[in-house]
């Protein structure tokens, strides 16, 4: 396997220690343009975080590298201790992954998607049936579980797929836009189990560029812009003076003064 | 209006070429000039027959037939290739519907293949021009037969549109795309049949005199009929063509009123799912993905009808091929195809490939995968292939060169799966998810790859098989016990080659499992 440019075969950086996720200058250019330009960025295991930022700023590109969809130019990545591009046996173990966009086996059933992900992960057969349908019936999916997954809303989508991504029991959760279109009921549920999964000792990392979500769920958050964090920590502390998440985010990244001006001729009438 | 329209087709074939690389442009001209000489030369050919008034004739009325018929069914096959043939991309645009006609009928002239039906319609008026001042209203005549095909094919696709949009109509769509092959292949065996008979020109001639009567071909006889003076019978003639080409308009309009004013189905839901446990409590990963696919390849249309095309080619093609003695050794083509069945396996489920990526952290377990849906291909493979000789050897009196036959056949099938799960992880093709066409393999960037990846499945197959087909050649010409060393080192030496492409494939998938998902995802945006 051709790994981005390591040190050394045996390095393990001390630094990762009590993380559930550290990177480490983890770098990824597509062409000229530099999409993650060599972040650094420590997740607290047990920890709500949260990874915003205004579109193209990096934060799919990020967690796609974490995830081992994505090979980076440079830097590592771990997870709960392990390099993920080094050992990714045992990191693949130890996360659950609900990317943003990507399809899922569409002619399956939400209960076959199950069941079937459970099998190809080697999961005892009478275990992967109880917890297939445990998670069904938490994420209000037990009616839905016989349709299709092509015929699924973006909800239930996301719910299948978060289902999928908790079956094998991970330590660390890695969701890209884990609430975006979703309808007000299936977000709720989607949150309460999420909080569920944090508060048994799970560590969630979602990416998401609603900061009143953000500010609501996660107890740490990093704000990615062009390709760099720009801040990171306790939510508290990134907010700081600010009146809320979302104007300490503006502040930062500077685009108060956009959207004004210019438009005088939109009015009421098409002519 | 119409001028926008004639903008639009024109932009947009011409973009296409203008995004396309150097080496793609040259190709792309290159084929467009063969193209031209082809169209060119068939047009020469049909325009020379005017010496025989009688031929040019016959062969006028069988083209124009032929011509409306491949028209009308073209949407069903390609929807989706020209994005003006979909009228629900104009719906929210404040056009009236006559205005849309215009503009629709305006923009189908615009493209290759209409040049190239120009071309040959030409060569027809030219050739039904007897004597010379009937030329014009040959030219008329020709004129209005590409209307009518228009006509007929803008409404197909208007009343199709809403089908062909949802997962139903698409999956029907490639149902009647079988059966459109299978009526290909009639067609051809009946021709192959009343070819060898000597009465065939006379057959030919009646068929002609009986499609006479349809708008094509009453087209085509306009001008005879006027040179003879026969004014009553191009009065019919026309009024038939006529007749045909407003109902053909009316049923255009009438699709088009329905298609902007109806909301289409595409929420109707799917076929209801079973409940599948994928293999026995005991089964490993290769058995879990076996049982998967084997669901899979029973749900979808785009994985069955490979299937059933490939059952065409075992137990009908053969027949066409060899006529005589050894139709089964013919059935290993067949085999071949069977093969492909595991091509591109990994491409298949578009970005959804990213399940199992999660879930691979050892190169065992891809290679556990690859195997899985290999054996998917092989088990049945193997089965049909073995029918498909034995019935050939029983229809042709055959029977000793059973084992050669096996042989062949099993070495055909082992050999076109094992390439094809190499190529699947050497060169994936990125698949269309969205399915606008029913018989669409590869999203426009991957066109290159996808010829690349077929032709070395297929000749790379009929090349590793060479050597079985050695010893079936020493069995058909020496002696029969060749066919029984046929019988064993045909699939000894498959398996030996897919147990060796099996491994590089899985070593190649797991070192590349980020790259192989970048490529195959192109296909969910297409």
């Amino acid at each position: 396997m051709t790994l981005p440019s390591y040190p050394g075969a045996d390095y393990q950086d001390p630094s990762v220690a009590g993380n559930a996720v550290a990177i480490r200058g983890l770098q990824k250019k597509f062409g000229e343009k530099v999409a993650v330009d060599g972040i650094d960025l420590d997740v607290p295991a047990g920890s709500f975080f949260g990874l915003v930022g205004p579109n193209g700023a990096g934060k799919t590109t990020t967690l796609s590298m974490v995830t081992g969809l994505l090979r980076p130019d440079a830097g590592r990545a771990y997870l709960d201790g392990v390099d993920v591009w080094r050992d990714p046996l045992e990191a693949k173990r130890r996360m659950g992954v609900l990317p943003d966009g990507l399809k899922l086996f569409e002619r399956l059933s939400g209960h076959e998607l199950l069941i079937y992900l459970g099998r190809f992960r080697s999961l005892p057969a009478e275990v992967v049936k109880q917890r297939a349908e445990e998670l069904l019936d938490v994420l209000d999916l037990t009616e839905a579980g016989n349709k299709l997954v092509a015929d699924y809303s973006t909800g239930m989508r996301k719910k299948i797929t978060l289902a999928a991504a908790l079956l094998h029991s991970p330590r660390v959760l890695l969701l890209d836009e884990p609430l975006e279109a979703v309808d007000p009921v299936s977000a709720r549920v989607i949150r309460t189990v999420l909080r569920r999964y944090t508060e048994g000792g799970g560590t969630v990392v979602f990416s998401s560029h609603v900061m009143a979500l953000v500010e609501d769920l996660c107890s740490h958050v990093a704000i990615m812009v062009a390709g760099r964090i720009a801040a990171v920590g306790p939510v508290a502390q990134v907010r700081g003076a600010a009146a809320s998440l979302d104007d300490a985010f503006i502040n930062l990244i500077g685009v108060q003064d956009r959207g004004q001006g210019g438009l005088e001729w939109l009015k009421s009438s098409s002519d | 209006m119409v001028k926008v329209f004639f903008g639009l087709k024109w932009q947009l074939l011409t973009s296409r070429f203008r995004s396309m690389t150097g080496a793609k442009k040259a190709w792309s001209i290159a084929g467009l000039v063969v193209l031209l000489l082809v169209t060119g030369f068939i047009a020469f050919g049909i325009a020379m027959s005017r010496s025989a008034p009688e031929v040019a004739h016959t062969v006028a009325v069988l083209l124009l037939t032929t011509q409306l018929v491949a028209w009308a069914l073209t949407p069903l096959i390609a929807f989706g290739v020209d994005e003006t043939v979909d009228p629900q991309r104009f719906s929210l645009l404040p056009l009236r519907r006559r205005t849309l006609i215009s503009g629709l009928t305006v923009a189908a002239f615009i493209g290759w293949l209409p040049a190239a039906n120009i071309v040959i319609l030409i060569g027809v008026a030219i050739a039904l021009s007897v004597p010379l001042w009937v030329l014009p209203i040959a030219l008329v005549c020709m004129a209005a037969q590409l209307v009518l095909c228009i006509a007929l094919s803008r409404a197909t696709a208007t009343s199709l549109a809403a089908l062909m949009s949802s997962r139903r109509g698409r999956d029907l769509g490639m149902l009647a795309g079988f059966a459109v092959f299978v009526l290909y292949l009639g067609a051809t065996t009946a021709l192959n049949v009343l070819s060898t008979n000597a009465g065939f020109g006379n057959q030919l001639v009646d068929l002609a005199h009986l499609l006479g009567w349809l708008p094509p071909g009453a087209l085509a006889r306009i001008p005879g009929l006027l040179a003879a003076g026969d004014y009553a019978g191009a009065g019919v003639c026309v009024l038939i063509a006529v007749a045909a080409i407003a109902l053909a308009g009316w049923w255009w309009a009438a699709a088009l009123k329905k298609n902007l004013e109806t909301a289409p189905s595409t929420t109707q839901s799917s076929a209801p799912a079973g409940d599948h446990s994928f293999g026995g409590a005991k089964a490993g990963t290769r058995g879990v993905v076996l049982a998967r696919d084997v669901v899979l390849t029973w749900r979808d249309p785009m994985r069955r009808l490979p299937w059933l095309i490939a059952l065409v080619f075992i137990l009908a093609m053969p027949y066409l091929y060899v006529q005589g003695d050894g139709t089964l050794f013919a059935v290993a083509f067949g085999s071949v195809l069977i093969g492909t069945q595991s091509g591109n396996q990994l491409a298949v489920d578009g970005s959804g490939l990213w399940l199992h990526l999660v879930a691979i952290g050892a190169r065992e377990k891809a290679k556990a995968e690859i195997q899985g849906h290999c054996l998917t291909t092989l088990m049945p493979g193997l089965v049909i292939s073995a029918l498909g000789v034995v019935v050939a050897a029983f229809v042709k009196g055959d029977q000793d060169w059973i084992p050669a036959g096996l042989g062949l056949a099993w070495a055909a099938t082992f050999m076109g799966v094992a390439l094809s799960a190499l190529m699947s992880a050497k060169l994936p093709v990125a698949i269309p998810q969205s399915r606008t066409a029913v018989f669409a393999s590869a999203v426009p960037a991957h066109k290159s790859r996808s010829l690349g990846m077929t032709v070395t499945i297929l000749f790379g197959s009929v090349g590793l098989s060479l050597p079985t087909g050695v010893l079936v050649y020493l069995a058909v010409t020496q002696d029969l016990v060749w066919g029984w060393a046929a019988f064993v080192f045909g699939p000894v030496s498959g398996f030996i080659a897919l147990t060796v492409m099996i491994n590089i494939a899985a070593t190649t998938y797991f070192d590349n499992g980020p790259e192989i998902l970048g490529q195959v995802m192109l296909g969910d945006r297409v």
